[in-house]
């Protein structure tokens, strides 16, 4: 295990050093980048052989420092044969003098620059153990940046990976009135296509799933059935044969398909032959005439043309939607203008329907042109973009840390800068020498931290919920590389900068009179230490507000009952083979036959089926009328159909009337069960029981059910209807089975079962309920466990700043403290003197860090659940526990202070 | 490449610490980037990465003091290493440099500056 990490690591290494060759002149990089690389990894490999996880950070700060000094080098050379390097005394080749320290003489910034490095290059080889955590906080923050950016480059930046993306628009119909935003109809497409003014070209697509049988044995895919000019929207290209020819679109030549590439590799070995061979897809045969490449975004993994009808384009369908479109809007039109194109085109849609029905004005129809990003993004947008920001604050808090550390140790060197300014140094030259060391560490930190955003990366894909897109496609590309350079040299100047002004303002004289340590600038800077405590607290503060409302909002959502009891649930999908079950007849025995075989099972207690269990994806909407009511109203419920005991399985309470019985088929009386929350909002204060409903037919409702979850816990509840099998009959079900068993013992039972009753009836998506509901959680649970980690990692830094200033505060005060407690004063008001120090930075940090959360936790409002963002319990908590961890942070060196010797302490100096 | 007179060599004199080093390592056996740098860091006591050694090793070659010899196979998935060798030139240039340092030394010697060891 050990060693697979490591191997990855060195991996990563070898990766950021190589792209880090950027750095060098051209030549230079032509002729021994791989050298290098090579170098690097033995270097790697020696480093970490000799000293374990030590070797990684030395093996860093050796060849990467070694590379920015040869890079400035290289440069200023100019590529040149290198005469001047001979220019100088004999003996020149070592470690020059630090370029502050020499005269005035003919110097260019690049030499000066150079000089600096040097210098900066030895005094860090110095101080190991300072540049060691320098670079680790660093790499911290620019690790946890790196990836988080590589996810939204990926998600948000690159959403649709196709040629000119920002063109392409999704088409819906809407329903002002039912706030609906549905698929389009057949009809509704060829006559929008047809109309347009403001389309390049539009597609329509279908998707389905495909029995596909052969040698490899019968397998159900997820395909599409597409119009030709699917593949001109988007611009794809056929790899391998052709796509669609327009002829092909039409019913009777319709009998082709084009692979995915996965497809083409999984089933079919990458083999090119394969374009003209045959494929049977439902017990029909198609030619495949290509494949399409791999960056094919929709899930689907073949395509087939999509054809229409006569009758299905019959305008009595208008409102029949099943279809996704999309479109690639002509260059130049705005998404305004189209949509207002669409407008007009809907308006005389509604005209002319308004002489047989009054539908498409009464539920305010539309077309709505929406862009296909936004459509694509918007709902993980705000979470990331929020993940972003608290991954940007982690980074200042660690830059506010660093630069604690840096200038610690300039205060520490105060009489050193006296030496050098007393010779003649400039304060821009100490400033910029500073500086430079400063960039030097960040640049490593900046490299390791890519390193470690890699690794990151794969942790996020693992843990990140299914709904995002694309983030299976999150890589370190050139953009990201250019974040993270450019974040790194942000952090140097950032870190570098107020140490570096704060000791070039020395006071000269004053310091090297008292030998350093006590002038002005030193009270200067330590008050510039105190007030970075404070901004890291403030900082601190904020992220774990916003990850303690994350926190509250997820439990919230937990809690939400989802009105049925997945637990000991295992449910599968299946769909009767067309071929086999052509009738709607076949298909009800099917079901009733599949079910009794079910029941039957040992440990099974009851087996029941739904077209779409709660919470999963996808919905069944439809509308209905109310019979009796004079309005006539429409109103929209999901639909569901159920078989078996499909309530008591899910354990949905029946709480009126009758569940359905084995009489409600073709030939008993229409009926329909609602739910709590239909009879609440259709029939307020009325019976729903015996009400009659017009949906498919005029029926009667017999029960009221409880209400069901769909769509996320955290959804408004939706009302539902349930409608029987044995009357209406749809050719794709969940079953959903109660049993004690062990789910993967059940599912090898199920699959024996189903099999039985049809060796070629493929069954899928078998998994135990409490995956579905754990899948519905995901993504609040991947906010909230990244928030909590960035918090954590803001925790940890503000209380390594808090203990870093106070063991200064103990170290610069120890004299003082000494005679105090010469004086008489005990232990406990030593500790009172540091701890209420560490405690009244820490009480500014929080009163600057609540006003911050006031203003900032707004941007969460949209992501939270039943918590407002000025959540009471939350910032009192979470303030609480900021305040008792800068106590501990705070105790260990105020105990050291306790301890200190009042005759060593006054006699030192 | 026509050998040089004394007088020509003398142009190269003095060499740089790290480019004395680099020729140093390349007298026994034609060695790649790596083995200089361990030499490097053997014979000087500093520490340096693959930049300067391939520094070092561009400009050598640029004036012909080095040359790239054969290549050598690595591991699999490694990049063959490329060795280095130095030239005739490369050879009497060090010698001249270390006559140069033995001067030098000899003049520090007879003023008693240099400890005996």
């Amino acid at each position: 295990m050990t060693h697979h990490v490591g191997s990855v690591v060195e991996r990563a290494s070898v990766a950021v050093y190589r792209t880090l060759l950027v750095l060098l002149p051209r030549p230079f990089r032509a002729a021994y980048r791989n050298q290098m690389a090579e170098d690097f990894r033995d270097l790697l490999r020696d480093e970490t052989t000799r000293r374990r996880l030590a070797g990684w950070p030395r093996a860093w700060l050796r060849g990467g420092t070694d590379l920015v000094a040869t890079a400035f080098t290289e440069r200023i050379r100019g590529g040149g044969t290198g005469r001047s390097e001979r220019s100088g005394p004999p003996g020149s080749a070592g470690p020059e003098p630090p370029s502050s320290m020499r005269g005035r003489g003919r110097t260019t910034v690049f030499q000066n620059l150079l000089a600096d490095a040097r210098y900066a290059w030895r005094h860090l080889m110095h101080h190991p153990a300072f540049a060691f955590v320098v670079v680790l906080t660093l790499a911290v923050g620019i690790g946890a940046n790196t990836s988080m950016f590589s996810v939204v480059n990926s998600v948000l930046l690159n959403a649709l990976p196709y040629p000119e993306s920002d063109r392409l628009a999704t088409l819906h119909h809407t329903y002002e009135k039912f706030d609906l935003i549905a698929s389009v109809s057949a009809p509704g497409f060829v006559d929008y296509r047809e109309k347009n003014e403001v389309f390049e070209e539009l597609a329509a697509i279908d998707f389905g799933r495909y029995d596909v049988s052969g040698d490899e044995g019968p397998e159900r895919i997820l395909g599409a059935a597409v119009t030709p000019g699917y593949f001109q929207v988007l611009r794809i290209d056929a790899e391998i044969g052709r796509t669609f020819l327009e002829e092909e679109a039409e019913p009777g030549n319709d009998r082709v398909v084009v692979l995915s590439h996965e497809l083409w590799q999984r089933r079919f070995g990458a083999d090119p032959g394969v374009v003209g061979t045959s494929m049977r897809m439902g017990g029909e045969a198609y030619t495949v005439v290509g494949v399409v490449p791999e960056d094919l975004e929709s899930q689907a993994e073949l395509l087939v043309p999509l054809s229409f009808t006569p009758e299905e384009l019959d305008p009595n369908r208008w409102t029949n939607e099943y279809l996704q479109v999309i479109g690639r809007l002509t260059d130049g039109v705005s998404f305004d203008a189209a949509q207002a194109n669409a407008d007009v085109l809907a308006g005389n849609v509604r005209e002319m329907a308004r002489e047989q029905t009054t539908f498409l004005d009464d539920s305010g129809w539309n077309v709505g042109v929406f862009s296909a990003r936004d459509e694509m993004v918007g709902d993980v947008e705000t979470a990331l973009l929020v993940l972003l920001g608290a991954v940007g604050l982690v980074f200042l808090i660690a830059c506010a840390n660093v630069s604690n550390l840096f200038l610690a140790r300039s205060l520490g060197r105060e009489r050193e800068i006296a030496v050098r300014m007393s010779m003649g140094a400039s304060r821009g030259r100490i400033s910029s020498q500073l500086v430079t060391e400063g960039v030097m560490l960040s640049l490593a930190g900046g490299a390791l931290g890519l390193a470690l955003g890699g690794s990151l990366n794969r942790v996020l894909v693992r843990l990140g919920p299914a709904d995002i897109p694309r983030l299976d496609a999150v890589a370190l590309d050139g953009r990201v590389l250019a974040f993270t350079a450019a974040l790194s040299v942000l952090a140097g100047v950032l870190f570098a900068t107020l140490p570096a002004l704060q000791a070039s303002a020395a006071d000269l004289q004053a310091t090297l009179k008292e030998g350093g340590g006590r002038g002005a600038s030193s009270r200067r800077g330590h008050r510039l230490k105190d007030g970075l405590v404070v901004a890291e607290i403030a900082l601190a503060l904020l992220l774990l507000v916003g990850s303690g409302l994350m926190l509250r909002s997820f439990g919230r959502i937990v809690d939400v009952a989802p009105g049925f009891d997945p637990a000991n649930t295992v449910s599968f999908r299946v769909a009767p083979l067309e071929i086999r079950y052509p009738e709607t007849e076949d298909v009800r025995v099917f079901y009733a036959e599949l079910l009794d075989r079910i029941a039957g099972l040992p440990g099974v207690s009851s087996v029941g089926a739904v077209n779409r269990l709660p919470l999963a994806a996808g919905n069944n909407t439809a509308s209905f009328t109310i019979e009796g009511r004079e309005t006539g109203e429409d109103y929209l419920a999901n639909m569901r159909y159920v078989a078996g005991d499909y309530f008591q399985t899910a354990r949905i309470p029946l709480l009126r009337g009758r569940d359905f019985d084995a009489t409600d088929n073709v030939d008993g009386e229409p009926v329909a069960v609602i739910d709590e929350e239909a009879a609440r909002r259709f029939w307020p204060g009325e019976d729903p029981i015996g009400q009659r409903v017009d949906r498919a037919g005029s029926r009667r409702i017999i029960g009221v059910v409880g209400s069901v979850k769909h769509g996320g816990l955290d959804r408004e509840t939706q009302a539902h209807m349930y409608l029987p099998v044995g009357q209406l009959t749809p050719r794709d079900m969940a079953v959903l089975v109660r049993t004690a068993n062990d789910f993967a013992a059940l599912a090898a039972t199920l699959r024996t079962t189903v099999s039985r009753i049809n060796p070629d009836q493929p069954l899928y998506q078998i998994q135990p309920m409490e995956d579905v509901i754990s899948a519905s959680l995901a993504q609040p649970r991947f906010n909230a466990l990244l928030l909590v980690t960035f918090a954590g990692f803001a925790l940890l830094l503000a209380a390594v700043g808090i203990q870093g200033v106070l063991s200064q505060l103990v170290g610069r005060r120890s004299r003082e403290i000494g005679i105090r407690m010469a004086l008489g004063a005990d232990k406990r008001s030593v500790l009172r003197l540091v701890v209420g120090r560490g405690l009244a930075l820490t009480g500014v940090g929080l009163v600057l860090g609540l006003l911050a959360s006031l203003a900032g936790t707004r941007a969460l409002a949209s992501l939270l659940f039943g918590v407002s963002p000025t959540d009471p319990v939350v910032l009192v908590g979470v303030s609480a526990f900021l305040l008792a961890v800068a106590a501990v942070a705070a105790y260990l060196p105020a105990r050291r202070a306790t301890r200190v010797d009042p005759v060593r302490a006054m006699s030192v100096e | 490449m026509p050998a040089r007179s004394e007088r020509s060599l003398d142009a190269f004199l003095p060499l740089t610490a790290t480019t004395f080093h680099v020729l140093l390592a390349l007298v026994d056996e034609p060695r790649h980037g790596y083995g200089i740098m361990k030499q490097l860091e053997a014979s000087s006591g500093k520490a340096v990465g693959p930049g300067t050694v391939y520094g070092a090793l561009r400009r050598l070659a640029q004036e012909g003091l080095v040359r790239e010899g054969e290549e050598r196979e690595a591991e699999r998935g490694r990049h063959p290493r490329q060795l280095f060798e130095i030239t005739e030139l490369g050879q009497q240039v060090l010698t001249a440099e270390g006559g140069r340092l033995a001067y030098l030394a000899d003049l520090a010697r007879a003023k008693d500056l240099v400890p005996e060891g």
